[in-house]
């Protein structure tokens, strides 16, 4: 390649390397112009990842069942009823206190039964009840496949749930998640079936999943024999009430604990053994379909509870061990790039010029793809940061090794070009094994659930970019930069030894 | 060399060590399970609740009390946050140890309940007339892993390691799969018992640092094992015993440098951050640690007597009038038949 090609080509590569680096990591700041007619912010691209709870913390709220309430609703009403002292004396007396939680005394509820000493004891069947709940409430958060998250009893008799932030629709799966009531389909009418001893939902219903499509995002429910011919039946009948000239259609609820789970709307008979329920608007994600799947599967499985709850507000919760986690996290990242751009310039020489290139190419796109290819679905975790440094590492390693491939061609005598042809060469089928192992072991990690799962792709995208970088584009750049340079010796710091002929 | 060259012999001394530590970690694991990390374990909370317009001044003053009195009672708070509401309001949350006495955070309550009730009915404090609730509550922790989290790492983890066997054994030698495999399943296998050992508190994100251990012990004996490939085909390591071919090839150097370099940049990442990823950076540094010690002296001692007992099937195959073993015991069979039979037909 030509001096002035490879200047130009560099100064282009130059331009656009500075361009998306400023893109990811140059701080988020008020944008000194509208956009849109709109005040604006600027947000770099290492703040629109997923983050998980240890670095972008989340949400939490609290579910209590019925005949349980918080320290601060009981103090609200109180607080309520003060200037009515029988008012308030009847209700005081209508809680007990069990921990920083208030459990009704009202018989009604069936919490707790007086112990016979003036006290109360929480009845056997609450208990129970309470506790097979809690258990499927975890299992319902289990099954989500969070990369982090908490479900915790509090006081015995409430729950505690928490889930990272990147959940968009977590309010929504704080509210589904703590209905533990029966499944039941409904006509709008009437429930299509009653649970009893000879029928149960899951008769009927095969399972429940998430599924996305091009098109869209939907819940996919496999039917039974028996629930073929119920949904044709039902559906048939509200099909056929419809009214043709309004195109109104009849609508099939699916309803969990008496709540409207999905609202299915009828306009002619389904006979099949699935069916593709989707939300309709934009706001129906997947994860919202995953969550109505995860409720629907577990009510027809567990049937009802006995119990219900309330979910208490939702809380916006930053990491717990400070706010400026990522911050700083980010601090120590930068340091360690700078690091990995200065250091193969004091060991490589001129060849630490196409290193900077490559460590700033696998930084570029490494961070584009962790948030433009696993966004919405993958989560940045501890994990991404130590791969994308594993990553890193090895790219200034095989990097390295080149170089001292060359220089070890160079020592024999050879010219550079033949030294730089020679290195590469003997070089090359150690990158491309270690790669492919690498890789090999990447793509086992799949396996893994949540954020194992999150974590191999990212490897897998560190891998593949750490081998671009090692077998093409620091030789591209390399290339330019050996034709741009006035001096091939000094260029690699070679010192060329003088010919005794001469 | 000279000191790689002590410890290549002692396959039993590093493979019962190895063994110890993990037999170890796996017994500690399964009594007490890994010592998870404070955000994720049983606590004692004091959560104030301020249930009107949030401002820093009125948070800052929630706060002030809070350590005022948890410092006063001599509690050592594990973590506490802000959290905000979506509406109006936010609810401060100070997380205790479930270890501590229930009746010294009733005690902190109380005391924050009366100091908080009075700055809300006096005029010109920050508080005046906010709705303040302070609860404490003692939480259980019941789910934190993901459904199949633990069965389907551990799969995972299997399959790399196979695949490594493969692919190692295939492109370079069987005896190299072997010890390239057995490394990698050291290498992962002590940094999770060390984990354990040592208790480093930890969350789910327990699994990235053994994947890492994997991808770090698998990539360690990949550098080994290339050098050796290219080293042993040539014709000054041809002449040389097993032990000094291994001793002389293992780029011992390139591999501690990696290591380092990888510590340090651990080191600075843990020093910097906060104690979340201060502990993940520490739990990964002993997946480096546990990498370096599989490759450099599980590693070379595991593949000696492999490659011996190869140098030796190869030296015999070498020998003009070799056989196969199978062709051998096919010979010795046929020469025991004609024996015997002669024998026979003098019986006759």
């Amino acid at each position: 390649m030509g001096k002035k090609k490879s200047v130009v080509l560099l100064t282009l590569i130059t331009i656009v390397i500075v361009a998306l680096c400023a893109m990811i990591a140059v701080p988020s700041f008020d944008l000194p112009f509208p956009v849109n007619g709109a005040e604006s912010t600027w947000h770099p691209v290492v703040d629109t990842y997923d983050f998980d709870e240890d670095l972008g913390g989340g949400y939490y709220t609290y579910y209590y069942p019925e005949g349980v309430i918080s320290e601060a609703e009981y103090k609200t009403e109180c607080e309520s009823r003060e200037g009515d002292a029988d008012r308030l004396e009847e209700y005081t007396s209508s809680y007990t206190a069990h921990g920083g939680i208030y459990l009704s005394t009202d018989p009604d509820d069936g919490v707790v039964e007086e112990d016979g000493n003036g006290g109360y004891t929480v009845t056997e069947s609450f208990r129970t009840s309470f506790e097979a709940a809690a258990k499927e409430i975890a299992d319902r958060y289990a099954k989500k496949g969070y990369s982090s998250y908490r479900v915790s009893v509090v006081d015995d008799y409430a729950i505690r749930v928490s889930v990272p932030e990147y959940d968009t629709s977590a309010g929504t799966t704080f509210q589904y998640f703590s209905y533990t009531g029966g499944f039941t389909l409904n006509d709008g009418t009437s429930d299509v079936f009653e649970e009893g001893r000879n029928v149960s939902a899951s008769d009927y219903f095969r399972d429940f999943t998430p599924e996305s499509t091009r098109d869209g995002v939907y819940v996919r429910i496999r039917l039974t024999d028996e629930g073929r011919t119920l949904i044709r039946d039902i559906t048939t009948t509200l099909s056929s009430s419809s009214d043709d000239s309004s195109s109104s259609s009849g609508t099939l609820y699916f309803r969990v604990g008496g709540e409207d789970i999905i609202s299915l709307s009828v306009t002619s008979v389904i006979d099949g053994d699935e069916m593709y329920i989707g939300g309709g608007d934009s706001s129906y994600t997947y994860e919202t379909a995953q969550t109505v799947a995860i409720l629907l599967e577990s009510a027809v499985q567990a049937g009802d509870m006995g119990i219900s709850f309330t979910a208490d507000d939702a809380r916006i919760a930053p990491p717990a061990y400070g706010e400026n986690t990522r911050t700083l996290l980010y601090i120590a990242l930068a340091i360690v790039l700078l690091a990995a751009l200065v250091l193969p310039f004091v060991f490589f020489r001129g060849f630490g010029g196409a290193c900077l290139y490559s460590t700033l190419s696998y930084f570029i796109i490494t961070t584009l793809c962790f948030a433009f290819i696993t966004s919405g679905v993958l989560e940045f975790t501890l994990g991404s940061v130590l791969i994308f440094l594993f990553g890193l590492l090895v790219t200034l390693f095989f990097n390295g090794s080149v170089y001292r491939a060359i220089k070890a061609e160079f020592m024999t005598g050879k010219t550079v070009d033949s030294s730089v042809k020679g290195g590469y060469k003997k070089s090359l089928a150690g990158t491309l094994d270690t790669y492919a192992v690498l890789i090999l072991a990447a793509l086992a990690l799949l396996i893994g659930a949540a954020g194992l799962h999150a974590l191999a792709i990212q490897a897998l995208i560190c891998l593949v970019t750490g081998a671009f970088c090692n077998l093409l584009w620091t030789r591209f750049i390399s290339c330019m930069l050996l034709s741009a340079s006035k001096d091939k010796y000094k260029y690699f710091g070679f010192v060329r030894e003088d010919d005794d002929d001469e | 060399m000279s000191k790689l060259s002590k410890t290549i012999g002692k396959f039993k001394l590093w493979g019962i060590l190895a063994a110890v530590v993990i037999v170890a970690g796996i017994v500690i694991a399964a009594i007490f399970g890994f010592n998870t990390d404070a955000a994720l374990s049983d606590s004692r909370t004091l959560s104030v609740r301020l249930d009107s317009y949030v401002t820093d001044d009125r948070t800052a003053l929630i706060r002030e009390v809070c350590e005022e009195e948890i410092g006063g009672a001599g509690l050592g708070d594990k973590y506490s946050m802000t959290s905000e509401f979506s509406g109006t309001g936010c609810e401060i949350v100070y997380a205790f140890s479930s270890s501590v006495d229930e009746s010294a955070v009733a005690a902190v309550k109380t005391a924050v309940e009366n100091r908080l009730t009075e700055a809300t009915g006096t005029q010109g404090n920050a508080l005046y007339g906010a709705y303040v609730y302070v609860t404490s509550n003692a939480e259980t922790v019941s789910a934190v892993l993901p459904e199949g989290y633990i069965w389907r790492a551990v799969l995972a983890g299997v399959i790399a390691v196979v695949l490594e066997f493969i692919y190692v054994a295939v492109r370079y030698k069987l005896n190299m799969g072997i010890a390239a495999a057995a490394s990698t399943l050291a290498g992962t296998l002590l940094t999770l018992a060390l984990v354990a050992l040592v208790r480093i508190p930890v969350t789910a994100s327990v699994a990235y640092v053994g994947a890492f251990a994997l991808l770090f012990t698998t990539i360690l004996s990949l550098f080994a094992f290339g050098k050796m490939r290219a080293d042993f085909k040539t014709d000054e390591y041809k002449e040389k015993s097993a032990e000094d071919a291994i001793v002389s090839s293992l780029p011992a150097k390139g591999i501690l440098l990696f290591c380092l370099v990888a510590a340090v940049v651990l080191v600075v990442v843990g020093a910097i951050a906060t104690a979340a990823v201060r502990w993940f950076a520490i739990a990964s540094l002993i997946g480096v640690a546990a990498a370096l010690y599989s490759v450099l002296l599980f590693l070379p001692s595991l593949y000696l007597p492999l490659k011996k007992a190869s140098d030796k099937r190869a030296a015999a195959r070498a020998r003009y009038d070799y056989k196969p073993p199978r062709e051998k015991k096919r010979e010795a069979k046929a020469a025991a038949a004609a024996e015997t039979q002669p024998a026979a037909d003098k019986a006759e």
